[in-house]
């Protein structure tokens, strides 16, 4: 009872209660509280995400063990996740050549270069007509290390002086030419492009069905909707810009602003001033131990 | 004669050109200690300067110390000539500060320092912020007052709110069509106060789903509220007399991120066909992604939550949406406890107070009285 209740409900007290006034307090130690406590609660739920890992694994690996209906998307979800884990922290690629000296053939070797960079001549020949004492790395990245020494054997073939070079573990995460990158760039950003460009449609079907015209709430929503939408874009500057100055007021730019600015912004507070007193309420009870069944008591 | 008069008209034009740009070099330098900071020990610094002039800011510790350079102020740093920076001195360090223009070629063009040097000082309490404190006061002690009451009084009347009077139904529609409930509690961690409404939320539809022996999924997308969802909801299945039907799998964790949490959620309704809908906590663009697929199922949908641009997606999509204050009020509204009861009755005489004090501010900055309004001003 006392680890699973009084201590919880000291430590929830104590922290909400001295995170509170800290906010009434610019001195030290209480200014940078919330920063710390943001910080802890990062920590704590950076370990806690092993048990989520694990939770999926064993779920989707159930799926897949007793061949459950729709096992194969779990073997696409586990492949996903054992995929990322070794390109994180097995296999990195990030390939590339770092040129010292150019050599005789400089022509060539500037041709070679620009040729993989995609770049014309010109410009290659700018970039490494003086080269450092540590030479200077060509930017094209390779995934396997086989690719940077065929394009190194091809450099010095041609009498340049090269070095093959492979980026760090840990700017893998960011740097191009890895097959961290590669999973983030090709395989992920476009899934949740997928997903977010979903909301188009989803936008669609929803205004279809909140415009329907059922009763005066649903018909004042189509006429603000409407006017919105229109006064929003050039065709509505144009259907109304013929009013007289009297009539200005009905300009559909002028009236779609009104509607925004007023009647829009008015709603919204009245719903900002409701949540910011839930969420005292909450606080409140929570601080005080009132709420405690998100601890998982009565 | 008339030459030579020439000759000096010329050179007077030549010395009022070239000390045009002296002239024209407005300068302006002002400092004071920051109203608002962690430690006291910020310094706002407005410098008013010419386009294209490099100015230099300086800092000297002391009265009598030496100027050093503290940074050179790029022309981003400059909105309309006007350079508005923030900048973390030593407390009890009197600390002057001067700017200098410089043109592109270095040269000296004009130069202020501030008048005093600015003090900044450690202190236990923000008076700036006293209305906020006053407050926060008084509705705590109108919560505190009701929720007191509320232990003595039989009952409170709580308004009806149909979407949490429609909880029970939803859960029972899915016990007689023999299919699962769904229920989402945001894609938010811990820390946020909507979700952990929300996992108190689930506490109360376990209950229920215990109670008709229904199948319950709560897809998480953070470990921290996997445990905690876990926990609550293994409470309600053992205060209903069921643990038996209790299973941790019940609760489990899909991804991260935002995306693919909502391809995993929609995944699950599309397999699964759930007869009951719930998102109650804090939701971002993936709301309508959810609403929509739950709509297209057919299955009855009880959204909530405090995001206020997910509020009108959530009210098209789904059958009822808890719009604010009322998602915040479901714990208590659900659990008739007389002290939860007795703090929604607080929140709502603290509601009344401030529709009392928005009437009054009108009325009073309409007669031209602002007085009033600046009570309200937060720093």
């Amino acid at each position: 009872m006392l680890l699973k209740r009084y201590i919880p409900l000291a430590i929830v007290f104590l922290v909400g209660s001295v995170t509170l006034i800290s906010w009434f307090i610019p001195h030290r130690p209480f200014g940078s509280l919330e920063i710390h406590s943001t910080q802890w609660f990062d920590i704590i739920a950076s370990f806690a995400m092993i048990l989520g890992a694990l939770n999926l694994l064993k779920l989707q690996g159930t799926k897949i063990v007793q061949r459950r209906k729709g096992w194969l998307y779990s073997v696409a979800a586990v492949s996903g996740f054992f995929l990322t884990l070794v390109f994180a922290f097995l296999m990195k690629g990030g390939h590339y050549v770092v040129i010292s000296e150019v050599g005789s053939n400089s022509a060539e070797v500037y041709q070679a270069i620009g040729d993989q960079l995609n770049l014309p001549f010109g410009v290659v020949a700018g970039q490494y007509e003086s080269l450092s004492e540590n030479g200077k790395t060509i930017p094209k990245y390779f995934y396997t290390e086989r690719g940077a020494r065929a394009f190194e054997s091809d450099l010095n073939s041609l009498g340049a002086m090269t070095a093959h070079q492979e980026v760090a573990w840990g700017g893998h995460l960011q740097g191009s030419g890895t097959y961290f990158h590669w999973l983030f760039s090709y395989v992920f950003t476009p899934l949740s492009a997928t997903m977010f460009a979903l909301l188009a449609f989803f936008v669609a079907s929803a205004s279809y069905r909140a415009f329907k015209i059922r009763n005066v709430e649903a018909t004042v929503l189509l006429v603000a909707g409407v006017i919105l939408m229109i006064g929003r874009v050039p065709l509505g500057h144009f259907l109304t810009s013929w009013f007289p100055s009297w009539l200005q007021w009905l300009h559909l730019p002028n009236l779609q602003e009104w509607i925004y600015q007023y009647p829009n912004v008015a709603g919204a507070r009245a719903i900002m001033i409701g949540i910011a007193l839930g969420l005292v309420g909450t606080s409140l009870r929570v601080i005080l131990g009132i709420e405690k069944s998100f601890m998982g008591e009565k | 004669m008339e030459e030579i008069m020439q000759t000096f008209k010329h050179l007077l034009l030549l010395v009022l050109m070239l000390s045009l740009p002296l002239q024209a070099q407005i300068l302006n330098l002002e400092a004071a200690a920051a109203e608002t900071s962690a430690y006291g020990d910020l310094v706002n610094i407005s410098v008013t300067a010419q386009e294209g002039a490099l100015s230099h800011l300086l800092y000297s510790s002391g009265e009598e110390g030496p100027w050093e350079e503290l940074r050179v102020l790029s022309p981003e740093d400059f909105t309309e000539g006007l350079a508005e920076i923030g900048l973390k001195i030593d407390n009890y360090t009197p600390t002057r500060f001067k700017v200098e223009a410089l043109s592109p070629d270095g040269v000296l063009l004009a130069s202020t320092e501030t008048r005093e040097a600015v003090t900044t000082v450690e202190h236990w309490f923000n008076a700036k912020r006293t209305n906020m404190l006053l407050a926060i006061l008084l509705i705590s002690g109108l919560i505190i007052y009701y929720i007191e009451r509320a232990k003595a009084a039989k009952e409170i009347y709580l308004r009806p709110i149909a979407g949490l009077k429609a909880f029970e139904e939803a859960v029972g529609r899915a016990t007689e069509m023999g299919k699962s409930v769904l229920f989402v509690p945001g894609i938010q961690d811990l820390d946020q106060v909507e979700t952990i409404a929300g996992v108190i939320i689930l506490g109360h539809v376990s209950k229920m789903t215990a109670r008709y022996e229904t199948s319950l999924n709560v897809p998480v997308s953070r470990s921290l509220v996997m445990e905690a969802s876990r926990e609550i909801v293994h409470e309600s299945y053992l205060a209903e007399g069921r643990p038996d039907l209790f299973n941790p799998d019940m609760v489990h964790y899909l991804t991260d991120d935002q995306f693919a949490f909502a391809a995993g959620v929609n995944g699950i309704m599309l397999r699964e066909k759930p007869a009951a809908l719930f998102f109650q906590g804090k939701f971002f663009a993936e709301s309508l992604i959810l609403a929509e697929t739950g709509n297209s199922i057919g299955a009855i949908q009880i959204a909530g939550t405090a995001s206020p641009a997910q509020i009108p997606f959530f009210v098209t999509a789904c059958d009822y949406t808890l719009i604010g204050e009322e998602f915040f009020a479901a714990s208590a509204y659900l659990g008739k406890d007389p002290k939860l009861v007795g703090s929604i009755k607080g929140q709502d005489i603290a509601k009344a107070v401030i529709m009392i004090s928005i009437g009054l501010g009108v009325i009073l900055q309409s007669f031209g009285f602002t007085a009033f309004r600046e009570l309200f001003r937060v720093m």
